[in-house]
């Protein structure tokens, strides 16, 4: 497995458009730059001029810019043609992203560490937390845009660059109990939002395998019913 | 037939159908305002001018600057689907079959662009029928047409920026991208620069980065603004249509920013004059404020907001009409400019500050209300608040915070009130200026006001039960304040602290029979509201049931606090 992963590494990555990776890579270092840039380290009473809430919506708008980008990792110009291969769907996206990811996480990294970059901030960026947030982010990204590949056909990125949109923008309108913005780490309620982010990076990463199962593959409750019929009747004979 | 013959014999509308771009022109803008998305972007829409007017008497000068937001996602999904008909032809690879057809290509972008037409007409629609809404509900002032036009305008402009981004980057994440892209410049611009004339460089310009200030603490260069949005969506319109190499593209776009940072200049210039006029309106605010006497009251308001007078009359008449007697003097009502985040100076700001709660002719206490009033659910707020001011006046409690003020003749009032190993540290509280409020726990009169106040509407009486009935409170004109003891509240707007027993017994009072209690406080009045009257003998009086509170605060704990007993 892991030689078949190497030897398509390369190929699979001429494939991923680089372009808007690296042009929203760029957009999110340009934008938590902007955002979390202070004109002074320290007010008078000794407060730092951006506190730490203004600094981690930085990152997260950097984050949405970021899982724009990411979203086109589900376009595979070659869908077609080697779609008859023997290596899975599932596979050849994971692989995909695999590819994708030293990249995108070199973007997350760098822009981490420009909201972190003012020495005088002494509060530290919740950086597990948010990296958690822009998971789950990028996982729903790719379920919507697997989605529609295998409803409508296309390019997925039609669908999972508006799915980023939406998904960031119903977070942030989330009523009370399923609350899963929260400004202020300091917030008691951080925590419990973060428990719900992780139950969404695992729905999303279960909708987004289970939009890249293998189109010829028998549908998982048909091949169910039809193995327990074959033993039924191996049983019976 | 010669060429001109012909033209001359087809009238001109039919001209204009038989032009290829018009004609695509209304196909591009049918599919737009045809778009389950587009519709989907005004319900949003809708419901978003419906929760900026639900909770408050809608005031032109402020909701007229807000409206715009509620275009925003009409703007968005304009932005979204240009981008996605600017790309369409190279996204679908069909650049070589449109090639082939006797209209040329660009004739396709500026029919998508002479489309954006339709999404616009339809926003322009969109915010006539809100006004019309917003005015049969009663709104105050006249609304601003160059502030309204900016919602349309905007969707315009985003549907302009669309068709360049499908243009320069004809990917499926264009349109996401330029979306997030627009969203975020709009934001920094509006709220994270702190130059307030940088801040109409942006499509929309919030009324203020910190507070709710009144409309008219704002310098709004508003007609100036519209040209320069004007002149935005000018250029992006050309740099939608012409090819990067055309030299007459290339003149018109330089022709068009020239423009831009002329309006762009102009509005600049307009956004920083007029700050000489907004002091004299609030150093000579009782020249600019009209005032109306109504039995006991004396309401005093700016031009323009004189409807207010209703509102605020009925929680100040149902206190006054129940309560047995009145002081001396009118009560005084006056409205006040919110100056926080104005474009007033800042030292003009701190020194309104520190002048709020007297009159500023006869330097009398008068309870001060603002711009706003809360309406639907918010109306109990608003009416509960300036009660509690009224009922505070009528039982001799402070009504406004100048009672508090390091006046020694003040000071001496209060300081009998403090036992004498916390006089020290009451009198250092008092002379600095830094008392918070003052508190009437274990004083018999705050029954009586917080019943007053409490029966004032049924809507304060909602709120009343409400607010102190189910604690912790979360919401409302009410507070816990936890420093000064667990069983004080504070109230929104007032000087006065209360005591969680008193709202016991004042609950105790409202579940009696009005006329009942009316007749106890005729009985009694004169020692109910005596300041040295203690809670637990005013319960007596009224024969209610003993709601002691074993965690009150003490007086010491109350200074420490901010909190000085009531004079």
């Amino acid at each position: 497995m892991t030689r078949k992963a190497v030897t398509l590494a390369r190929p699979v990555a001429r494939t991923v458009n680089w372009s808007a990776v690296g042009l929203s890579g760029a957009l999110a270092l340009a934008a938590v730059y902007v955002l979390t840039r202070s004109s002074c380290a320290v007010r008078a009473n000794g407060e730092a001029c951006l506190d730490l809430a203004a600094r981690v919506q930085g990152v997260r708008l950097g984050g949405i810019l970021l899982a724009l980008g990411a979203a086109t990792l589900m376009d595979d110009p070659t869908d077609e043609a080697v779609a008859s291969s023997a290596t899975g769907l599932a596979a050849v996206r994971g692989l995909r992203v695999a590819v994708a990811l030293p990249i995108l996480a070199a973007f997350w990294g760098g822009a981490l560490w420009l909201a972190s970059r003012n020495p005088a901030h002494a509060d530290v960026l919740p950086a597990g937390d948010l990296t958690l947030e822009v998971s789950a982010l990028l996982m729903v990204a790719l379920a919507g845009g697997g989605a529609w590949v295998r409803r409508k056909g296309g390019r997925a990125s039609l669908a999972a660059a508006p799915t980023v949109l939406c998904a960031a923008v119903l977070a942030a309108l989330m009523p009370e109990p399923a609350r899963l913005i929260v400004e202020d780490p300091a917030d008691p309620a951080w925590a419990t939002t973060h428990s719900t982010w992780v139950v969404v990076l695992i729905l999303a990463v279960a909708a987004a395998l289970w939009w890249s199962r293998d189109p010829g593959a028998p549908r998982l409750v048909q091949a169910w019913v039809r193995g327990r019929r074959g033993r039924e009747r191996v049983a019976s004979n | 037939m010669s060429q001109a013959i012909r033209r001359a014999q087809i009238p001109r509308l039919e001209r204009a159908r038989a032009s290829p771009s018009g004609e695509l022109a209304r196909v591009e803008g049918r599919r737009v305002v045809t778009n389950p998305f587009f519709l989907a972007s005004l319900l949003a829409g809708l419901a978003i001018a419906f929760l900026l007017t639900r909770s408050e008497l809608p005031v032109w000068g402020r909701l007229d600057v807000l409206l715009p937001v509620a275009l925003f996602p009409c703007a968005a999904v304009t932005l979204f689907l240009a981008n996605l008909a600017s790309s369409r032809t190279q996204r679908d690879e069909v650049e070589d079959l449109y090639a082939s057809l006797p209209a040329p290509h660009s004739s396709v972008r500026r029919s998508i662009l002479l489309g954006l037409l339709a999404p616009t007409g339809a926003a322009a629609m969109f915010v006539v029928v809100i006004v019309a809404f917003v005015f049969a509900g009663g709104a105050l002032g006249t609304p601003r047409v160059a502030e309204l036009a900016v919602g349309p305008l905007v969707v315009l402009l985003c549907g302009a920026i669309g068709i360049v981004s499908g243009k320069w980057f004809p990917h499926e994440i264009s349109a996401a991208l330029s979306t997030a892209v627009v969203a975020l410049a709009q934001v920094s611009i509006a709220f994270a620069l702190t130059v307030s004339w940088a801040r109409w460089l942006g499509p929309w310009v919030p009324a203020s980065t910190a507070g709710d200030p009144a409309p008219e603490l704002l310098i709004r260069p508003s007609a100036a603004h519209l040209l320069y949005l004007l002149s935005l969506i000018g250029l992006v319109g050309v740099l939608a249509l012409v090819p990067r190499t055309n030299a007459r593209g290339t003149a018109a776009t330089a022709v068009l920013a020239v423009i831009l940072v002329v309006t762009a200049l102009l509005q600049a210039s307009r956004a920083t004059e007029g700050r000489t006029e907004l002091v004299a309106l609030v150093r000579d605010a009782d020249v600019f404020r009209q005032c109306e006497d109504r039995e006991a009251a004396r309401y005093c308001v700016f031009d323009g907001y004189e409807p207010l007078i209703d509102h605020w009359d009925v929680p100040v008449r149902g206190v006054l009409s129940t309560a047995p007697a009145l002081p001396d003097g009118p009560l005084r009502v006056t409205q006040t400019l919110d100056a926080a985040g104005s474009d007033l100076p800042v030292r003009e700001q701190s020194r309104l500050a520190n002048r709020r709660g007297v009159d500023s002719i006869t330097g009398l206490p008068t309870l001060v209300t603002d711009t706003h009033w809360g309406a639907g659910e918010a109306l109990g707020m608003s009416e509960l608040g300036l009660a509690l001011g009224t009922a505070s006046w009528v039982t001799g409690l402070p009504p406004t915070a100048s009672a508090l003020s390091p006046a020694p003749d003040v000071n001496a009032s209060v300081l009998e009130l403090v036992p004498a190993s916390a006089r020290d540290a009451a009198r250092k509280l008092l002379t600095s200026g830094g008392a918070e409020g003052c508190s009437s726990v274990g004083q018999g009169r705050s029954i009586v006001a917080l019943w007053l106040a409490a029966g004032a509407t049924d809507a304060t009486e909602d709120l009343f039960r409400e607010d102190v009935g189910s604690p912790p409170i979360q919401e409302g004109v009410f507070q816990e304040f936890d420093q000064a003891g667990p069983s004080i509240y504070l109230a929104t707007g007032n000087v006065v602290a209360w005591g969680k027993s008193e709202t016991r017994y004042a609950i105790q009072l409202l579940d009696r029979p009005r006329g009942e209690v009316v007749a106890l406080l005729q009985d009694s009045w004169a020692e109910l509201i005596d300041a040295s009257t203690t809670t637990a003998e005013a319960a007596e009086l009224m024969a209610l049931e003993p709601a002691v509170d074993g965690d009150a605060p003490s007086v010491e704990r109350s200074l420490r606090a901010g909190f000085v007993p009531c004079p």
